[in-house]
């Protein structure tokens, strides 16, 4: 099977002999060279989804819905 | 459809006051014909307590059939189209987010989808990404080995791509999140997937087609339909999806006009509108109610619309599947995610900015799992009752000698079960005779064949109900208590089920049933044959689940891909067969399934 597979790259740009060892040890990403993501980031600011706490009782204004949030997540 | 596009404001106004108007006077009937009748021995608390209850649970009933009704007596209007030799400028890329599961069935999928374009000859360069969360590194081997199977298969080099997260973070959202921050700007649109996802490609260019077509477009959605369904569960549920679910589709589609769903998968969302508008923080507090989005593909169509986004549900697209759960089981364990998600709306309803139209969806999305509690509301009321009457009095006027017998209000009660029943059922029986009158039922093997399934849908959904009802109620008194219910991988097999592992799953539904039963016996025997059709699935619900799991084919529930396959199966198929049985099948794959039939190879993990 592997003879006849593509040639895949290593995440440090050296091509592997096997697939499997396309994964780096830990699991993390993997297939870099012509299978990898192409690197074109777009961002992605985070949205508000909730009024802040207080924004009920009036203590508190409303926020923008178009104002970024604090980030969190990845 | 844009079904009621922008200039149509007046007429989406008029049609979703309508339906809430109708929705609203049969919840306000049944709670009047049963205030009448708890009043005929004298109205007390518990009287009030159940009419309330009633009428909630009737509203909810109306809501839903008024939706069929709508589908039923409208026809979709034509969306924006271009013409179909318009060349496709876009850049398009197919992202397939996959979390444990058989990179062989998956990986089929998308050399399935490739082919499919292929053969359009639209000539467009369409890309994908395997967008992989999948944590058991035994099944993220096979993915690297499947991938490269798939590349060499199709040519892919340049046009595929794979890539796997160190941490799944945002799970599902966060992993199209990944992409987008890493990859967005390299694409105009993206065809969102699931990994049992499976599109023709010709469904695929129409879609980009009708975006580029429309430059307010943030997402389309198109109806999946369930295919390769086996059991008998999974078959009832796949005949539903595809005879019924287009019709209450068409009606959800003219409510919510330019406000539409996005249901995660077999969608298609313009990169720079979904990156603009649908990054999603974590809720404050912890889960369940807090953390992560989870049921992000809701949010995400709320987020679009309140940044001005036209979000459509274009339900005249065929061409687009998924594969479903196939035994009671699996789908109570993936309604408890969504149930999960769901609730956790409650956060994000008052959200600031949002359509009134989106927040009354997330309101819908937390009754459609909170409705069964008010119906066991109903029903322990109901049995309580008697316990709790105050003693009847003959004489309750002062001086008068002859006694005061109560009304019989029996024929209310009765008016209301109809009532009820006929929400039920009505929208269904005229799916049926709709489809025999303009022949649709023609996919179904014939109008008589089609009804005969409606009247087996109908017989295995109430007998499925009473299950289904107790699973949800425990997945929110589970979540109101704060239990997370995390993210469990999906079950993809053939799902059949030992009366062992039912029972695990069911004992407690046994008990229950038996209790309630028992009690009504005890404290209310007029009512027992009332309730015996819910009680008695419950007692039997191993049975049922053992029975449901099992291989259903039958001419019954059958429908139009079990009798002509689409195109984009076949290739499925053939991609399969070739796969597992061809002598380069990788020898350290463990569960090659060359002497099995090419649908075997869907129950590997």
């Amino acid at each position: 099977m592997t003879a006849m597979m593509p040639q895949l790259w290593g995440a440090d740009g050296v091509p592997m002999t096997g697939v499997a060892e396309s994964l780096v040890p830990d699991g993390a990403a993997l297939i870099a060279g012509p299978c990898a993501l192409p690197e074109a980031p777009l961002a992605m600011p985070r949205q508000i989804l909730e009024r802040p706490k207080g924004f009920w009782l009036g203590l508190r204004a409303a926020p923008r819905p178009d104002a970024a949030a604090p980030g969190t997540g990845n | 459809m844009g079904l009621v596009a922008a200039g149509h404001g007046g007429a989406l106004a008029r049609l979703r006051l309508t339906a809430i108007s109708l929705s609203l006077l049969a919840g306000v009937t049944a709670f009047l014909l049963f205030l009448q009748f708890g009043a005929a021995d004298g109205l007390d608390a518990l009287d009030v307590v159940r009419a309330v209850l009633i009428l909630i649970s009737t509203l909810w009933l109306a809501w839903g059939a008024v939706g069929g009704l709508i589908g039923l007596t409208t026809r979709a209007k034509a969306p924006p189209r271009a013409r179909p030799d318009t060349a496709i400028s876009a850049r398009v890329v197919i992202l397939m987010p996959v979390y444990n599961e058989d990179p062989v069935a998956t990986f089929s999928r998308v050399a399935a989808m490739d082919a499919s374009l292929a053969a359009t000859g639209v000539g467009a360069d369409f890309h994908f990404a395997v967008l992989s969360d999948t944590r058991n590194e035994a099944i993220a081997q096979r993915e690297a080995q499947w991938f490269a199977r798939l590349v060499q298969d199709r040519a892919g080099l340049g046009r595929f791509f794979y890539r796997r997260r160190a941490q799944n973070t945002g799970k599902k959202a966060g992993n199209i999140e990944d992409f987008i921050q890493r990859s967005g700007a390299a694409y105009d649109f993206a065809l969102i997937l699931d990994a049992d996802s499976l599109m023709e490609g010709a469904t695929i260019v129409e879609m980009v087609r009708r975006m580029q077509a429309e430059p307010r477009l943030g997402l389309l959605q198109t109806l999946p339909r369930v295919i390769r369904a086996r059991s008998r569960f999974g078959r009832a549920m796949q005949f539903s999806a595809s005879f019924f679910s287009p019709v209450f589709a068409r009606g959800l589609a003219m409510l919510q006009g330019e406000t539409g769903p996005f249901w995660g998968h077999n969608a298609l969302v313009r990169i720079t509108a979904f990156a603009e508008c649908c990054g999603l923080p974590e809720l404050t507090g912890k889960p369940p109610f807090g953390g992560h989005v989870m049921s992000h593909d809701y949010v995400e169509a709320a987020l679009l619309a309140r940044g001005g986004w036209v979000v459509r549900l274009d339900d005249d697209l065929g061409g687009s599947y998924e594969e479903g759960p196939e035994n009671i089981v699996d789908h109570a364990k993936r309604d408890r995610r969504w149930c999960q998600g769901n609730l956790q709306h409650g956060k994000i309803i008052t959200g600031p900015g949002l359509r009134g139209w989106s927040r009354f969806v997330f309101a819908q999305g937390i009754m459609a799992y909170i409705a069964p509690l008010f119906w066991l509301g109903f029903i322990l009321a109901s049995i309580t009752a008697p316990l709790l009457a105050p003693p009847l009095d003959y004489f309750p006027e002062p001086y008068w000698p002859f006694p005061v017998f109560p009304r019989n209000e029996a024929s209310k009660a009765i008016s209301l079960a109809i009532g009820v029943f006929g929400l039920l059922l009505l929208p269904k029986l005229l799916v049926a005779l709709k489809a025999a009158v303009d022949g649709r039922a023609r996919g179904f093997g014939g109008a008589g064949l089609a009804f005969g399934s409606t009247l087996a849908e109908l017989a295995f959904s109430s007998v499925t109900a009473p299950i289904l009802l107790l699973f949800a109620t425990r997945s929110v008194f589970q979540v109101l208590m704060g239990r997370d219910g995390g993210w469990p991988t999906n079950n993809r097999g053939d799902g059949q089920l030992a009366l062992p592992e039912a029972w695990a799953a069911s004992h407690w539904i046994v008990t229950i049933g038996l209790t309630g039963l028992g009690a009504t016996w005890a404290f209310a025997p007029m009512l027992l044959l009332w309730l015996l059709p819910v009680g008695i699935p419950m007692v039997l619900a191993p049975l049922v689940i053992v029975w449901s799991s099992r291989d259903g084919g039958s001419r019954l529930m059958g429908v139009p891909t079990e009798y002509a396959p689409a195109p984009v199966m076949d290739l499925q198929d053939q991609i399969l067969t070739r796969w597992t049985c061809a002598p380069d099948t990788p020898a350290a794959e463990p569960s090659s399934p060359c002497a099995l039939p090419p649908e075997a190879a869907f129950a590997h993990v």
